[in-house]
């Protein structure tokens, strides 16, 4: 009891991670077939925290580098959350660059509240909605509209905690690890999103 | 907060999460898919060692071409009267030939 206390209130390490039972099945045995089963989630997770299609594609294409060039002769059970630390600390980087090049280029920052071009795929487009009905189609394509708008809304830290439990599906320590925080922190952050996201979350409550 | 978090219809949600993952476009897909071929191939580490060295050898070279005719041009202490030229180096020649010939007149008065 005391020691699973004392293990969530520091930063996990990478070598606990892999023996979780969550790691026991992995859908991927080389770095190809991983890179290329993550790759547009990645994407898309990166497109909601920049809201630019350009950095966004920059951002995973770095990560996807980095993880390759350091951390491809790992444990394969290890790549996943090595590869989210890598796409969120990316995405810090990112702000952080942002934040100067507002603070010297003031013109660009108005240029690029205006040109802001983050949108969502149209689902009806895609060939595996053919199969259902167009109200449902319609109906889901708002429901994710709005989910994502509240997303993107959301904290940095907040949306990560959202995004890696509920979407990639990490346990809170895969997704501890990947955010470089406790795992009682990473539950406070993802509690406090749900809050932030009740009104889109409605939606997904039971009835 | 458990509560919260247990009222959720994962699956559903989860559902909705992948629809906009598969949802991406096929421009997006082909930039990714190459954008992971480049990764893989490690084309970004050697395209960004030679542009580095580019860069450097670039700001050599111009830091040459910066400095050298200043060095040159603010030398004051090079001795221009040091500099040989051709008629010089002949006139010295011949001098040398006449003091080898007082050398000989010399070496021919003491032995007669």
């Amino acid at each position: 009891m005391m020691a699973n206390l004392i293990s969530q209130s520091k930063e996990p390490e990478i070598s606990q991670i892999a023996s979780t039972p969550e790691s026991a099945t992995l859908p991927y045995e080389t770095m190809e077939e991983f890179l290329k089963g993550i790759e547009k989630r990645a994407f898309q997770m990166a497109k909601m925290s920049t809201s630019r299609y350009e950095d966004a594609l920059d951002i995973v294409q770095e990560t996807m580098f980095k993880m390759v060039e350091k951390y491809a002769s790992k444990p394969v059970q290890e790549w996943k959350p090595l590869f989210y630390r890598i796409l969120n600390n990316k995405i810090t980087d990112h702000y952080r660059r942002q934040a100067v090049r507002d603070n010297i280029f003031i013109w660009k920052r108005l240029d690029n509240e205006q040109n802001d071009d983050f949108s969502q795929p149209d689902l009806s487009s895609h060939p595996d909605r053919h199969s259902e009905e167009p109200d449902e189609v319609l109906m889901r394509q708002q429901r994710i509209d709005r989910l994502a708008e509240g997303v993107k809304q959301l904290a940095k830290r907040q949306r990560e905690a959202f995004l890696l439990r509920s979407w990639e599906g990490l346990s809170t320590r895969e997704t501890a690890y990947a955010m470089g925080c406790t795992e009682g922190s990473v539950k406070t952050h993802y509690s406090r999103a749900l809050e932030k996201l009740r009104d889109q979350m409605d939606e997904y409550h039971y009835d | 907060m458990n509560t919260t978090m247990t009222k959720i219809n994962q699956s559903k949600l989860t559902k909705d999460l992948t629809s906009l993952e598969d949802g991406t476009s096929v421009q997006d897909t082909f930039r990714l898919a190459n954008a992971r071929n480049k990764a893989l191939r490690g084309q970004r580490s050697r395209s960004n060692t030679w542009s580095w060295l580019v860069l450097g050898s670039s700001c050599a070279a111009l830091a040459i071409i910066m400095l050298t005719p200043l060095s040159m041009e603010t030398s004051p202490y090079v001795d221009t009267t040091l500099a040989i030229n051709e008629p010089e180096l002949f006139a010295a020649a011949d001098q040398d030939e006449g003091l080898s010939f007082y050398y000989w007149l010399d070496v021919y008065d003491t032995y007669e």
